[in-house]
């Protein structure tokens, strides 16, 4: 029994972290406890600030301001001004139907024709 | 005592004792970041007590850190979420209560008295802890645990001769071990039958 109390003794329990020593003894005296309790309140609130003017400074938080309500959203909100809209630019938008005439005119000097948007097909 | 004064007697108290009380917070079933926490509170308790206004002084430093110590950790293991926290913990880390040995076979004895220790009651693990690690005599572990020393006597040797059988069985098994592997690499050094 006396030797296993010998060398249960030998073995050094296992010691705390530096941290912890330095968060009792030498943050105490260099006095960093009240800025990092200061530091602790002020990120937060300086992220939260910043965020709040983030959301009032963007476009979309302010849908009284008419002038400056973006399409995207004025089609979302009103239906059949988003069919419209569709109708009316999917003409322009659809680039297979032009076909540049004068290029395969015989005004043209070039004997290469110009087909847009062809598939290759092996 | 000054300002100065104050913050050097507690760090050599500090110094002295951070060790044996993690290491008795992890007895009274704490993990040891739990351990480090209530470490931290007790010293600051302690520096306040000592600092101008209140200039305390406790007669003897070491067992009033040990019974403030105590209270404090029994009251931080008592909350639900820190039981599941520690719980979790000690599922992630395991029990890790001393330095690590250099030596393998030390080493291999530490885990097994650890683990074994771990497995006893708080009460015979809390006995074995002050004995052994922090060096209370058994009256003095009496009066801190509001026993008799002949109660604390029983607890912590019963406690220590449970880990006694545990190491005795590890240690047998490992020569066993030792002595079936010599065996087998003497028998497959030996010639063949046909050989000889």
């Amino acid at each position: 029994m006396k030797s296993l109390e010998t060398r249960l003794r030998s073995w050094r329990p296992r010691r705390a972290s530096a941290t912890l020593k330095w968060r009792l003894f030498l943050a105490r005296a260099a006095n960093v406890p009240r800025m990092v309790r200061f530091a602790g309140w002020l990120t937060p609130a300086t992220a939260c600030a910043l965020l709040t003017m983030l959301i009032l400074n963007s476009e979309n938080a302010v849908p009284a301001s008419g002038h400056r309500q973006p399409s995207i959203m004025a089609m979302m909100s009103n239906q059949s001004y988003a069919v419209f809209a569709t109708s009316r630019q999917s003409e322009q938008n659809n680039l297979s139907a032009f076909s540049f005439d004068w290029t395969n005119g015989s005004g043209s000097g070039s004997n290469l024709s110009f087909t847009p948007f062809r598939k290759q097909t092996d | 005592m000054t300002n100065g004064e104050q913050s050097g007697w507690c760090e050599a108290l500090y110094e002295a004792k951070a060790a044996e009380l993690i290491l008795y917070g992890r007895a009274l079933g704490l993990s040891h970041g739990e351990a480090e926490d209530v470490l931290q509170e007790t010293f600051l308790a302690l520096m306040r007590m000592v600092a101008p206004p209140l200039g305390k002084l406790p007669l003897e430093p070491e067992h009033y850190c040990v019974r403030s110590y105590r209270n404090r950790a029994l009251n931080h293991r008592r909350s639900l979420w820190r039981r599941l926290t520690r719980e979790l913990e000690a599922f992630a880390a395991g029990h890790h209560w001393f330095e690590k040995s250099s030596d393998e076979t030390e080493q291999s004895m530490q885990t097994a008295a650890v683990d074994c220790l771990a497995a006893l009651p708080v009460e015979q693990r809390e006995a074995i802890v002050l004995k052994i690690w922090h060096r209370f005599t058994f009256e003095e572990i009496g009066g801190l645990l509001g026993i008799s020393p002949n109660t604390a006597a029983g607890r912590y040797r019963y406690g220590l001769r449970k880990i006694k059988h545990q190491l005795e069985g590890i240690v047998y098994e490992r020569e066993r071990n030792e002595i079936t592997g010599d065996a087998v690499a003497f028998l497959a050094s030996a010639p063949g039958v046909g050989d000889a």
